[in-house]
């Protein structure tokens, strides 16, 4: 059984989370494809704009909320929002701001609109083992699995988010009809 | 830089083919270099021992950043006949493994 994150210092989690962002800005994907956007919201949080790109070359965009409270000895907390207004809130299936795709993007992967957690709250749950929400709901990863600090980074995180936004897992935004 | 040495000097032509691996995981950048014809399974192996430090796992993946293909099914060819038919640009990217429901 793994343990349950615990929240960090918070300006060692901002100023951590700042910085691998910025690296990853500076020299991962966003790098070398176009269509990502960083959108601050506060010194924990930031919205990333993310491109998906369908099997006929079409490109979409989602925006996934990046919270830091517990990085880096943990993931990332992350979920799928849409713009309310100035502010963000989760996304909702069957609205353009949800993304439809298979659950299979060639590694373990789960997205979940509303799930249960051990806490009592129901919200969105993005599962893979570098998304904190993976942990906070009882999972348990290997030992090759587990994040680990040090090793894995926010690039991790939303590197993975952008493999599942790829065809073919990836169909198009939840407002749309696919085969 | 790493470096695959050579077994068959002739057939080189005296020059090395550069690979650029990205870790994503860690957001890390690493250059193998190997003579033309190495196979693209010394070149995974240099990656592992002198990069990761660690032995292959059966989640990781290493793709052509181009094409999107597994490296792996790739060992056996040399590596020259590899950018030739593969991966041009000689660019990997490696990812470890995630769990995830």
């Amino acid at each position: 059984m793994t343990d349950l994150p615990s929240k960090i210092d918070p300006e060692i989690a901002a100023e951590t989370l700042a910085l691998h962002l910025a690296a990853f800005f500076e020299r991962g994907r966003p790098n070398r494809e176009a269509g990502w956007e960083r959108i601050a919201v506060d010194a924990l949080h930031t919205v990333v704009r993310i491109p998906a790109v369908r099997a006929d070359g079409r490109v979409d965009s989602y925006f996934v909320l990046v919270g830091g409270e517990y990085y880096d000895m943990w993931p990332p907390q992350v979920a799928f929002v849409e713009p309310v207004e100035g502010e963000y809130r989760e996304a909702v299936q069957g609205s353009p701001w949800w993304p439809v795709q298979n659950n299979a993007p060639g590694f373990q992967f789960g997205l979940h609109e509303k799930y249960r957690y051990p806490d009592g709250t129901e919200r969105q749950l993005i599962c893979f083992s570098h998304s904190l929400d993976y942990y906070l709901s009882n999972h348990s990863p290997t030992e090759d699995q587990r994040w680990r600090q040090g090793r894995h980074t926010v690039s991790a995180t939303l590197s993975r988010i952008r493999d599942v936004l790829t065809a073919p897992n990836y169909k198009g935004p939840g407002n749309g009809q696919y085969p | 830089m790493t470096t695959v040495p050579s077994t068959h000097a002739e057939a080189d032509h005296g020059h090395n083919l550069q690979v650029t691996i990205y870790d994503e995981d860690a957001l890390t950048e690493f250059e193998v270099s190997g003579v033309p014809s190495s196979t693209v399974g010394e070149v995974v192996t240099r990656f592992y021992q002198n990069d990761l430090k660690r032995e292959r796992r059966t989640g990781d993946r290493l793709v052509c950043e181009e094409t999107g293909e597994s490296v792996f099914q790739h060992e056996a060819q040399h590596l020259e006949a590899y950018q030739h038919t593969a991966c041009s640009a000689l660019k990997w990217t490696f990812k470890g493994d995630t769990g995830g429901a």
